[in-house]
């Protein structure tokens, strides 16, 4: 038997002479689990797909269980067992839970039919284990987000394979789901399997993971072991995926004194998601939105932007009442977002840089058509400012990394002296470095007097960001706490609406 | 929830109960233009009448499904009604040369079918452009074989297409089977896989899924039901005519859009699409029986329509709203 089943050598992958991947080395040992880390852009997705079979390294060699493999395309590596949860979902919307676990490879019946009625025993043993309320006949269009990363997994794992890749499995997951994919893939190791388990979350990387190997610009940055037991070297493990680059230390200096009210919304709901609504924030301030996944949280910053119908509820901008009809009047009234879903909501992916960041202030801008002068200044000085990284204004948005991406979808709006930034997940699977960066980003807006409403899924997020959290439960405020007064495991308890423990 | 709830809420989800209410609808509406509406000898003709597009917007349908669409069905019938009518013999006795032309329809259509599945599916070339400019070859050649309008087909082919069996008409047969067909090929992974491919390219090509033969595959489905439209339209014309089928291509559209299949992929039937293409036509019937004055007619057609797309779209989105 070889000594790992996936082992990939000096793997370099370019795109349009662009490489995405340098000579990087990777390897996986039978029975274990390595975690892939590297910050955004740095290969990770790259790699993993010419591991399963959706690009064809441009050098390099790739064996698999001993043998140097090939693969032209994605149905060919899975029918040597290899297997992979995608960050975006493979899930057909149309078809139900049932026929999209069987997608593929559907079991068939008398005349070639499929066998609509054979549901595997896997099926059944993994959605038991994970999801047990989801009916195999549900849609996948009416799963949440949560439940759609679950069927995702559990898709995976029921064809059985023997080498998997997940990634970012976990960053739609509650604690608790969590809890039951990882005992599952343990069991799964300790049945041989291998796994490939990438993640942003280190803590997360720890608990599960026998190695790491760590990606930077393209190349294998190096290995650490975690088999040993010994405490884990955080900062050797963030040196290898940042190069030593300083990250910006976030601290907040809570506003003290009171400030004028900016943004008051009074009794706001939307009749079915969001209930009698009632939250103020302040010139300057920094409030969270805290809560478990789906509790309205975008849900209402949605609303505030304009985005979603409501049926009750005042909205005062500076004193001023202010109806919330359209994304249009929203922004004209200078209450801005930065959407949960950059790709479709925040940006025009196939449009040059200069032109995502400029839009918003042509849109809005009154007087005559703007020149190509203002377009290539505006653009430049918003670049400059916040460390955009794009090898020139006109690249289309689609090749930069998701953190930067991430900063262009913010300081965009800046031109345009926002009073209010609704940010929903901005951080959502982006990097160290970026999310230190982007946060320095609010940090100074706040500085200079915006009021922004931040719902993060991490917690930790909220707590050393914001000056007030509120606690949604059901889309209902239905807790407050200032910002420095607690810690994690705190403010987790109050979204589960449960009295910390003494 | 009582039975009859739950039994009401399942039939109101189904998607096909706005495209059967649509035409149940109209149907009452022309029975109370028209009171003969319900004799069997309008019955037949109508359903003579309506067959065609009937059959060519199921064939849209699943290409609709597939996620893509076809433009060129309407230039595609044009090629094949003058091909049978032209080479088809009228004299007695030929049987076999009859059947070796239908057969070689069959294969025609099914060519025109492929190949716009392989510009869309294998060329990656959208479907609407490709289409678009496959329609005129097919108008090209229809024109080459016949380029006055001519020819002509035995009288057993029409009176066959006429023909009752008791109360079951050959062109309710022809639709009752064709929509049982597509039943079945729905139980092949092919049928599963157009919904799939329709729904999310994306995740079908993660999963593994052939899209560049099921593409194909669902082009080539389409115009089986395409060719079986061109057959009961030559039975009732008789002739070859290179401008007969331009109007199919975007009715075929329409009438699968107002039957329940979305324009994005992914949802609807073909069965649905029968109710379309009832509703479509019908359209036709009301108006004329209306008494309408003349120049009216074509803008009151127009805002029936604008009528019967509202409805199943508002219907659709609220749904989805819902959920």
């Amino acid at each position: 038997m070889p000594a790992y089943v996936v082992e990939a050598r000096q793997v370099s992958k370019n795109f349009g002479g662009v490489p995405a991947l340098a000579g990087a080395d990777f390897s996986c040992p039978p029975g274990s689990i390595v975690g892939l880390l590297g910050e955004n852009g740095s290969g990770k997705t790259t790699l993993s797909r010419i591991l399963t079979g959706y690009y064809r390294p441009s050098s390099g060699t790739v064996r698999y269980r001993g043998e140097v493999v090939s693969f032209r395309t994605p149905a060919e590596a899975a029918r040597l067992g290899i297997g992979m949860v995608h960050q975006n979902f493979s899930l057909v919307p149309d078809m139900s839970v049932k026929e999209n676990i069987w997608l593929g490879c559907e079991p068939l019946g008398r005349a070639g039919f499929v066998n609509d009625r054979r549901i595997g025993r896997e099926l059944r043993t993994y959605l038991d284990r994970l999801c047990p309320w989801i009916r195999p006949e549900a849609k996948v269009s009416s799963l949440s987000p949560s439940e759609l990363q679950l069927v995702e997994i559990v898709k995976a794992l029921s064809r059985n394979p023997i080498f998997l890749i997940l990634d970012e499995p976990t960053s739609a997951l509650e604690r608790q789901q969590v809890d039951a994919v990882f005992t599952l893939l343990r069991d799964l190791r300790r049945s041989g399997r291998s796994m490939v388990f990438i993640s942003h979350r280190l803590h997360e990387v720890e608990q599960i993971c026998d190695s790491i190997v760590v990606l930077r610009n393209g190349k294998t940055a190096g290995t650490v072991d975690l088999s040993g037991g010994g405490p884990v070297d955080y900062d050797r493990i963030v040196n290898l995926i940042t190069g030593n680059r300083e990250i910006a230390k976030e601290v907040r200096r809570f506003a003290e004194e009171e400030r004028a009210p900016l943004l008051e919304v009074q009794g706001l709901g939307d009749g079915l998601r969001l209930f009698d609504v009632s939250l103020r924030v302040r010139e300057g301030e920094i409030v969270g939105i805290a809560g478990l996944q789906g509790q309205g949280q975008e849900e209402l910053l949605m609303a505030l932007a304009g985005f979603r119908r409501t049926v009750a509820g005042r909205v005062a901008l500076k004193g001023q009442a202010l109806a919330l009809h359209s994304p249009r009047r929203a922004i004209e009234a200078g209450m801005v977002v930065v959407p949960g879903n950059r790709q479709t909501e925040g940006l025009f992916m196939d449009r040059p840089v200069f032109y995502n960041a400029t839009f918003p202030a042509l849109v809005h801008r009154r007087g005559p058509f703007p020149s190509s002068r203002f377009e290539r200044e505006t653009s430049s000085r918003l670049v400059a400012d916040f460390a955009i990284k794009a090898s020139s204004l006109g690249t289309p948005v689609t090749a930069l990394s998701g953190g930067n991406a991430q900063k262009l979808v913010v300081s965009k709006w800046l031109p345009l002296g926002p009073k209010v930034l609704l940010m929903s997940d901005p951080a959502k699977g982006i990097d160290v470095q970026a999310k230190a960066e982007l946060y320095r980003i609010v940090l100074e807006l706040a500085e200079k007097g915006t009021g922004i409403l931040l719902f993060a899924s991490d917690l930790h997020e909220l707590i050393t960001h914001c000056d007030r959290i509120l606690v949604l439960y059901e889309g209902r405020v239905v807790d407050e706490v200032p910002g420095g007064a607690v810690d994690e495991e705190g403010l987790l308890s109050r979204c589960l609406r449960r009295e910390p423990s003494a | 929830m009582s039975a009859l709830q739950t039994r009401y809420k399942a039939l109101s989800q189904s998607s096909l109960f706005v495209p059967v209410a649509l035409a149940a609808l109209l149907v009452v509406a022309n029975i109370v233009l028209q009171p003969s509406f319900l004799r069997p000898h309008v019955i037949r003709s109508n359903l003579l009448t309506f067959s065609p597009l009937i059959l060519v917007a199921m064939g849209q349908a699943v290409i609709l499904i597939g996620g893509n669409l076809d433009l060129s069905m309407g230039f595609g019938i044009s090629l094949l009604n003058c091909f049978i009518a032209m080479n088809m013999s009228v004299v007695p006795g030929a049987m076999g040369h009859n059947a070796a032309i239908l057969g070689a329809g069959l294969a025609i259509a099914l060519g025109m079918g492929a190949a716009n599945g392989i510009l869309v599916g294998m060329l990656r070339v959208p479907s609407f452009m490709a289409t678009f400019a496959t329609s005129f070859i097919w108008l090209g050649v229809a024109i080459m074989i016949a380029p006055i309008p001519g020819g002509a087909v035995p009288r057993w082919f029409a009176q066959f297409f006429k023909a009752s069996f008791g109360p079951a008409n050959v062109m309710l047969l022809v639709v009752v089977l064709s929509a049982l067909a597509w039943y079945v090929v729905r139980r092949y992974r092919l049928g599963r896989y157009i919904y799939a491919i329709g729904s999310s390219w994306d995740a079908s090509y993660a999963n593994g899924i052939p899209v560049n033969r099921i593409t194909i595959g669902s082009y080539a489905v389409g115009w089986c039901f395409v060719y079986l439209g061109t057959l009961a339209l030559t039975a009732q014309t008789r002739a070859g005519d290179s401008a007969i089928g331009e109007p199919f291509a975007l009715n075929s559209i329409a009438a699968a859009v107002i039957g329940g299949v979305s324009l994005s992929g992914g949802s609807g039937s073909p069965v649905g699409a029968i109710f379309g293409a009832i509703t479509l036509s019908i359209v036709m019937n009301i108006i004329y029986f209306s008494g309408l004055p003349t120049s009216y007619q074509v803008l009151v057609r127009g805002l029936i329509i604008i009528a019967a797309l509202g409805s199943t779209i508002v219907v659709r989105s609220a749904e989805a709203s819902r959920s």
